[in-house]
């Protein structure tokens, strides 16, 4: 056998002239026509799902943001209200680009693919073959998340009540895919001298400081001088040059430090952005929500508090304390709170059912994540001395618990604030049982499910409504969750009049599967 | 700790401190590697031996002290270190669409191999892969995708070799054929600093042993480590 070392002397000193991605070109220009056409199929198919997903989110935001505002709905006049839904769009707008940049901290930008990270980074070749693409990747991530987000600002800006104005909203459009390009840029810089945690501190604190200067704003009253400021051409034509001229600058501060980037830093970056596909392609919290470990404290904290639960209780309970899976649940529950009490147009009663309608499909997916284990891995189960049926009616019990806790707050919240009924109390609270045994109900069905090969899916849907029904069925665990506040999003439309049976009968009927395990 | 000859130092780690933001696991170590040295990292489950070999590369900070390589702040992303530190992870990523030929191809080629081909063909020989040469990751038992990724560390030149375990899932027969491989690869002066549960290793190819027990650690001949490792 022929001996690998490598004397000093005879190294070479300049980097391989070698691409190792051609070896995946040779591969793919090497198939047959049926396999390059299945390619080809394959990839017209995922743009094709893009498209359309990406128009029905659209329409779905678009028509969320006018049952936010309530058109023609009666409002609640609250005396905290001092934000109208134009002070709330100059406060989005700055907000919104915050989070395309933390978006791009937590994708890298600059990622590699898990196998290119493990095969390609040892190679001693020229690194710009692999940071090119990389580079490339995140300026189109970055560009595409700002203009998509723009999109929808556009969307809410004009749908108010303002006449379309196309040079503002050209302008605005150019400034939006600069601003996304900069975003890009300046999280690369950070992420090239790994200085994401000061960045994360540095945005967050913007952020708050955007927040309070725009509660000021409307406060003293100025907050519509400012929204309508965002109408005029020219201050959009400022916007737009200032962002060029960042964008430029990132650029530079991208440049001078590319060739640098630390392996470890692509290899976060690509299993994140992996992460982040598979959020997009499986709506499944399960990517971002990645265990961190809890501080000491919390852990000793979380023990305590759960130390009097029976074992496969207790599991479930430090598991959802732990990993901070209650945290999107009470984000919502807050935002959406401090959202009603704060701007005039959002206190209405259909605003509040859609955000109720978030609240339970956040609510599904981070109770579906925290029973998963027990759902799916019977091992855990047998360990806890249980069988399948058992340990499946601990989480169910666990889920229906948290959820029926989260939405009695919920209602509690909305009740003193005057949406809901004091005196049809029993409605509500029944509603809001029979809502958390439903709820319990989908995020066991959500964390049994298997992962979906969503290519298979597709190429096996020959028509529309083949595919429909591939649709209906994975997202009717979502549809569950959603339909099992019926009885709440009535009382919110119509707290004065009776629940009638019909709406009884959904929740109960999206209840039945959780409430006949119980009493099995 | 001096571990091989001191007239070429290849890898220099001094009161390296390693673990994680508010949790230190051992340190400080003060550990060198000279060319054609041999040493095994052994300890029990859980004492950071992959966290000191992962903190050694710089794939993870250092929680205090410094590595050098050949005298200078290693450097991961230097050109020098990629041509001259041959690191085996211990369970890798694959390319769906690339064979186990390919893989290697795409590795040899990167270092810029003339005569790839001829040795691709070795390394498949050598780990009892040419039957496998054609087939997809997908394809292959576990011990087989562990033999290609010990076969993309071999294939390619290097004055040191870090290996993480490699006798993870492999047969006694290619286990010893490897360890032969190693010894002989010492004698060509390449360094070696694997870490391993296997006391044949130790016998085989190596001969120092740095036993994670304590905070700083313990130097020891690959014997002693050896017998710690049958205890």
């Amino acid at each position: 056998m022929e001996r690998s070392g490598l004397s000093a002397e005879t190294t070479p000193r300049e980097s391989i002239a070698y691409d190792p991605s051609q070896v995946l070109r040779r591969v793919r220009t090497g198939r047959t026509f049926a396999e390059r056409f299945d390619a080809f199929s394959d990839m017209y198919v995922w743009a094709l799902a893009a498209v359309v997903a990406l128009t029905y989110l659209t329409s779905a935001l678009y028509g969320a943001i006018f049952v936010m505002i309530g058109q023609g709905v009666p409002h609640l006049l609250l005396p905290t209200a001092i934000w109208d839904v134009d002070a709330l769009s100059v406060f989005l707008l700055p907000v919104m680009l915050a989070a395309v940049f933390r978006c791009m901290l937590f994708t890298g930008p600059l990622g590699l693919a898990q196998e290119k990270a493990d095969w390609w980074l040892p190679l001693p070749i020229d690194r710009q073959v692999l940071l090119r693409p990389a580079w490339l990747k995140a300026l189109g991530l970055g560009a595409s998340s700002s203009v998509f987000l723009g999109l929808l600002w556009f969307l809410a800006f004009f749908g108010v009540g303002r006449e379309f104005m196309p040079a503002v909203f050209g302008l605005g459009m150019v400034f939006f895919i600069l601003m996304g390009l900069g975003l890009a840029a300046t999280a690369a810089g950070v992420q090239i001298r790994g200085r994401q945690v000061v960045a994360r501190r540095i945005s967050s604190a913007v952020a708050a400081g955007l927040a309070a200067t725009a509660a000021a704003l409307a406060a003293f009253g100025s907050s519509d001088s400012a929204a309508s400021l965002l109408g005029s051409a020219g201050l959009w034509q400022v916007l737009a040059v200032l962002s060029a001229v960042f964008c430029c600058a990132g650029t530079v501060w991208v440049l001078r430090g590319i060739a640098g980037t630390p392996g470890a830093a692509l290899r976060e970056g690509g299993i994140h952005q992996q992460q982040l596909a598979g959020l997009l392609m499986q709506g499944d919290v399960r990517a971002v929500a990645t265990m961190k470990p809890a501080a000491p404290a919390w852990r000793a904290f979380s023990a305590r508090l759960t130390g009097r639960l029976p074992a496969a209780q207790r599991v479930l309970a430090l598991r959802w304390l732990r990993s901070g899976l209650w945290k999107p649940a009470a984000s919502i529950s807050a935002a959406a709170l401090a959202a009603v009490l704060l701007v005039r147009d959002v206190a209405n009663p259909l605003a509040a059912c859609l955000l109720l309608a978030v609240l339970l499909g956040v609510l599904n997916s981070s109770l579906a994540e925290a029973v998963r284990p027990v759902a799916t891995q019977k091992e855990l189960g047998e360990l806890l001395g249980r069988t399948s049926f058992q340990i499946h009616r601990t989480a169910l019990a666990f889920s229906a618990v948290v959820a029926g806790a989260a939405l009695l707050l919920w209602c509690a919240g909305l009740g003193m604030l005057g949406f809901l009924e004091a005196a049809a109390w029993f409605n509500w609270l029944l509603g809001a049982l029979l809502c958390a045994a439903a709820l319990a109900s989908s995020a066991l069905a959500h964390a049994q499910r298997g992962e979906r090969d969503w290519a298979q899916l597709f190429s096996n849907a020959s028509t529309e409504m083949n595919m429909s029904a591939f649709l209906l069925q994975e997202f009717m665990t979502l549809i569950r969750a959603l339909a099992s506040g019926a009885v709440l999003y009535y009382v919110l439309l119509a707290p004065a009049l009776p629940v009638p049976w019909g709406i009884w009968a959904i929740a109960a009927l999206c209840a039945a599967p959780a409430i006949s395990k119980f009493f099995r | 700790m001096d571990t091989g000859q001191n007239q070429h130092i290849l890898i220099q780690a001094s009161d390296l401190t390693i673990g994680y933001p508010g949790r230190v696991i051992c340190g400080p170590i003060s550990l060198e590697i000279g060319a054609g040295a041999g040493l095994g990292v052994i300890g029990v489950n859980g004492s950071g031996k992959s966290t000191l070999v992962q903190t050694i590369l710089g794939a993870l900070p250092s929680l205090g002290g410094t590595v050098a390589y050949k005298g200078r702040e290693l450097n991961e992303n230097s050109l020098e270190f990629r041509q001259n530190v041959a690191v085996q992870a211990s369970d890798g990523a694959f390319f769906e669409e690339l064979t186990v030929a390919e893989h290697l191809e795409m590795t040899a080629r990167g270092h810029g191999l003339a005569s790839w081909k001829s040795k691709v063909g070795r390394e498949l020989e050598f780990f009892d892969l040419q039957d496998q040469a054609q087939n997809l990751p997908s394809e292959l038992s576990s011990g087989q995708r562990r033999k290609l990724l010990l076969a993309a560390t071999l294939i390619r030149p290097a004055q040191i070799l870090i290996l993480d375990e490699p006798e993870q899932r492999l047969d006694v027969k290619i286990r010893q054929r490897l360890y032969d491989r190693l010894g002989e690869y010492r004698r060509d002066s390449v360094a070696i600093l694997a870490v391993t549960h296997d006391p044949m290793m130790l016998r085989s190819c190596l001969d120092e042993a740095f036993l994670m027990d304590s905070d700083q650690g313990q130097l020891m001949a690959a014997a002693h480590g050896a017998q710690w490792l049958e205890r």
